[in-house]
């Protein structure tokens, strides 16, 4: 008994599992998310395992694409997405994660730009927009583990007894911006978005459509696991208040969501460059001193 | 036999470069073209392993004191060949310095050296052959790459333009005087080469002739003239203070006093084209490509940075190691800056160079193990990967007739071959698991312990993404065809991108391997008698083996999946148009007409209207003269201090 517990608490069944079960956190996440704001807005809302049946809907789906580079960054992007995970849950070097999540984004842009698309082009333009506005917020936010730590480690970070809110509650305000960015949510969703129409259709995954769509939504449950798991990571000592912070955060993003029009790329690079941007340098020029 | 193997390499050159201007016949000087570039590659090889094989594996080459006239006078003569074009070009300020540089040369024979009891001409060490290698095999696959294009080039040649012969001279005896830079130990052996290359890159920039390159030949010789005087002057300082006259002495005795080192610098600065002296290596673009290629990969630039790499072991004062961070650090934002702003594929691949050379000087700066190993592997892989894109983007233009990165959407179409090994350079400077990343990402790592030029990295990398992948979504832009027919091209010039293409793939699925046998002892062995250096990240840095394994493993097993679930199941009925509300051409009208595209549209009456889309080129917001104003200024700042340190250092001692 004693030697299954062991087992299954043993780091690369952890791995495993965490690597299973992050997308259907990530979808019920997704699924919690169309709930409230539909409530928000005085509707009754689709109900919460709608992303699953979303998801299969689409494999069951005829495959149409463009051509098939297309569909090989699509693959590029998940698999490198699930890599992010894995090397997160192995405590990897942090900054060796970005390069490897940036790659992963890297790929969705480059299958938008494969096709001659027109809307989806725009909505790469954009995208590499987004990666460039938050890209400096993430490498300070690590800089300042790596001061704080002395390691670019991630399992560095879980064993310092001290949550890293304490020592760093306004690099948390940046990493909240970038959090809605990456989820897309208003006023950043220049990209792609969730909400109905926009000026550039559905963006960068305009030319996706049924099983190849199905694999960039199932990346993109990673991506919002990936995150949520990462505000945990703030408060790693104590599960509740973790999930408190989450919870914050996750209502907080909600109601900018449905306050917020969409805004422009160009007003998006710039606020993410003063004000995000700000916060976290002189989070660690106090880290520093 | 290894001294067999270097002269070899530095008469061979010369030898062939003379007989390809002498004879007539294009069969013969094709002929003596391929040969060279053989002999080159199999001598460069040769003379890296054997000279491996020496103890310590530092081979050392070396007469007695009595010919030391010799470097004296190569070195008086190369000054006065510069001082004769100058004069025959009538630029006052390249004489001034050409009259400046002869009369320190002179001056330099008649200071009496310290007591020798031998002079070591020749010195290979680990940078040496790392430099040798770079030179000789992506050097003469140039060379092979140069036969087919200067053919189809001087087709087309404007009127005045230098002969095939004269061009293959200096391109040739390129190589040869890169290889004697690389290895000569003696500081007038240095200076000849170092002047030698000079020479070279102005007769090969103005090769067609016409105002535009005689211009730009003209300010490569005069910015690389202010570099040999400042050479020159710092040699004919070090022998005032110390009498030496080798690298070796320098650094072993840390002799190397703050002034003489900052103007080698400086030089290194000029020739590496680093801002503010980074008009020439942009103005060089006038020339054939294959000029281009040799200048930014295999030779010249790196000659620069070879030498900063070469003496900042030897520097001992942290300040001024900071404030050279710092230049390489702005050299390589402002270029990934401006490169974002370009269109012409030429300039960003300029850019790009000018903004790496800046990377790998600022991780000579930051002078610790972990630096100095990601600065070896950027000049090795750089190399590889940028002389690829040249040479792609010399194919295209010569096809396309076009250097626009706007106009390459369509080429995995129209010239397959070349686009795909083109997206493969490019993918090799910034995507896993190539070199480049890894590099870059050492390199990050190396500056945690000074923040500001954290931060200068991080935007600088963050820059180079977006231009890449810019370039990159544009060449694999491309509509759906069931079959691609084949590319015609010159056999030489297939030839020398598939050597290069190679190159690129083994470089990049041996990355981790190369670096943890070669580079990261290379860097330790530097750096082992110093006192206080950084071993934690350097140990750390070993670590990455592992999950460097992991993300190859993921490409490996995403193609896996890909190919068996999608690639084989996809059939052309799953094709589609792209999605424009409905009003797109039909399929018909898209195999009819040529001009049309898939993702032209019908406006009223059933027009065709053709859709352009434009990458971003940051136009309106950042403009290239006014930043490289400003950048340069900057640097000029940066320069200013490390002079003024430098000899303020003399006044406090």
């Amino acid at each position: 008994m004693e030697k299954l517990i062991e087992i299954l608490t043993s780091k690369h069944v952890m791995t495993a599992s965490a690597a299973i079960l992050a997308p259907v956190a990530g979808a019920l996440i997704m699924g919690i998310d169309r709930k409230l704001t539909a409530r928000m807005q005085g509707r009754l809302g689709p109900p919460l395992l709608q992303p699953f049946y979303d998801l299969f809907k689409l494999f069951g789906k005829e495959p149409i694409a463009l051509h098939r580079p297309q569909i090989m960054y699509a693959v590029l992007h998940l698999v490198f997405m699930i890599l992010v995970l894995i090397l997160l849950m192995a405590g990897q070097d942090l900054l060796m994660i970005l390069l490897v999540h940036a790659f992963s984004s890297i790929c969705l842009i480059l299958g938008a730009m494969s096709v001659r698309s027109p809307y989806s082009w725009l909505g790469s333009q954009r995208k590499i927009l987004q990666i460039l506005a938050y890209e400096p917020i993430l490498l300070v936010l690590i800089l300042a583990i790596n001061l704080r730590d002395n390691s670019f480690l991630a399992s560095k970070v879980m064993e310092n007894t001290q949550p890293l809110l304490i020592s760093m509650p306004l690099l948390f305000l940046a990493f909240v911006c970038v959090l809605a960015i990456e989820l897309s949510k208003s006023p950043f969703d220049v990209a792609t978005s969730h909400h109905a129409h926009q000026e550039i259709v559905k963006g960068l995954t305009l030319e996706y459509s049924g099983p190849f769509l199905g694999i960039l939504e199932i990346a993109h449950f990673y991506e919002i696991a990936i995150f949520f798991g990462l505000i945990m990571c703030f408060w790693h000592t104590n599960i509740w208040i973790a999930l408190l912070l989450e919870s914050a955060v996750f209502v907080f993003l909600l109601v900018v969501d449905n306050a917020f029009s969409r805004l422009s790329a160009g007003w998006m690079v710039r606020y993410m460059w003063t004000v995000p941007l700000t916060l976290a340098l002189a989070n660690l020029i106090w880290l520093w001193s | 036999m290894t001294e067999a193997m270097l002269f070899c390499l530095l008469g061979l050159p010369l030898i062939c470069g003379t007989l390809a201007w002498l004879v007539k016949s294009s069969l013969l000087r094709n002929a003596l073209i391929v040969f060279s570039a053989l002999a080159v590659a199999v001598c460069g090889v040769a003379l890296v392993v054997l000279s491996a094989q020496a103890p310590d594996g530092v081979w050392s080459f070396a007469v007695a004191p009595k010919f030391e006239w010799i470097g004296s006078v190569l070195e008086a003569v190369m000054v006065a060949v510069i001082l004769i074009v100058a004069i025959k070009i009538r630029n006052t300020w390249i004489i001034l310095m050409g009259i400046a540089q002869l009369l320190m040369v002179i001056g330099c024979y008649f200071i009496k050296p310290a007591e020798h009891h031998e002079l070591l001409l020749f010195q290979i060490d680990n940078l040496s052959r790392i430099l040798l290698l770079v030179t000789c095999i992506v050097g003469s696959t140039i060379l092979v790459f140069a036969i087919g294009y200067m053919k189809q080039h001087q087709h087309h040649a404007p009127p005045g333009a230098g002969s095939l012969g004269r061009f293959f001279f200096f391109f040739i005896g390129f190589l040869g005087f890169m290889v004697g830079l690389v290895a000569s130990n003696n500081l007038s052996f240095f200076s000849f080469f170092w002047e030698a290359t000079t020479l070279c890159s102005y007769a090969l920039i103005g090769q067609d002739g016409g105002e535009a390159r005689r211009v730009n030949a003209t300010r490569a010789l005069l910015i690389n003239s202010f570099g040999g005087t400042l050479l020159i002057l710092g040699v004919l300082l070090i022998k005032l203070q110390v009498g030496g006259e080798s690298f070796a002495e320098l650094i072993q005795n840390n002799t190397l006093t703050l002034v003489p080192a900052v103007l080698l610098c400086v030089a290194a600065f000029t020739k590496s084209a680093l801002f503010p002296f980074q008009s020439w290596l942009l103005g060089a673009m006038v020339a054939p490509t294959p000029v281009s290629a040799m200048l930014h990969s295999a030779t010249m630039v790196k000659a620069g940075v070879y030498l900063v790499m070469r003496i900042t072991p030897g520097f001992y004062d942290q300040k001024a190691m900071l404030l050279l961070a710092f230049a390489g650090a702005l050299t390589f934002v402002g270029g990934a800056l401006l490169a974002c702003t370009q269109s012409n594929a030429k300039k960003v691949l300029a850019y790009s160079t000018i903004s790496n050379l800046g990377l790998i000087v600022a991780c000579a700066g930051l002078n610790t193990p972990l630096a100095y190993a990601a600065g070896l592997a950027i000049i090795s892989f750089h190399a590889i990967s940028k002389g690829l894109l040249f040479l792609c983007v010399g194919n295209i233009e010569q096809k396309i007739g076009s250097r626009d990165i706007e106009v390459m959407d369509g080429l995995l179409y129209k010239m397959p071959f070349t686009a795909w090994v083109t997206l493969l350079g490019m993918m090799s400077m910034l995507l896993p698991p190539f070199g480049m990343l890894l590099s870059k990402w050492l390199a990050i790592e190396a500056t945690i312990r000074s923040p500001l030029l954290f931060i200068f990295m991080v935007i600088g990398s963050a820059l180079t993404v977006f231009f890449w992948a810019k370039w990159i979504g544009r060449m694999q832009n491309i509509g759906y065809h069931e079959h691609i027919p084949r590319e015609q091209m010159a056999p030489s010039v297939r030839l020398a991108l598939s050597i290069m293409a190679f190159l690129v793939i083994g470089t990049g699925v041996c990355t981790m391997w190369i670096f943890v046998h070669f580079f990261s002892p290379m860097a330790k062995q530097v750096f082992s008698g110093h006192e206080g250096v950084n071993w934690q990240t350097f140990n750390e840095a070993k670590e990455f083996f592992y999950p460097a394994m992991l993300i190859f493993g993921a490409m490996l097993i995403s193609m896996v999946i890909y190919y068996f679930t999608f690639w084989r199941r996809f059939r052309p009925s799953n094709v589609r148009l792209p999605f424009l509300c409905g009003e797109n051409v039909d399929m018909d009208q898209l195999s009819e007409a040529k001009d049309v595209r898939s993702y032209d549209f019908h406006s009223i009456y059933d027009r065709v209207e053709h859709t352009v889309i434009s990458s971003m080129y940051l136009r309106g917001i950042i403009s290239e003269e006014k930043s490289t104003r400003w950048l340069n200024w900057l640097a000029w700042l940066i320069i200013i201090a490390l002079v003024g340190l430098s000899i303020a250092s003399i006044a406090n001692r």
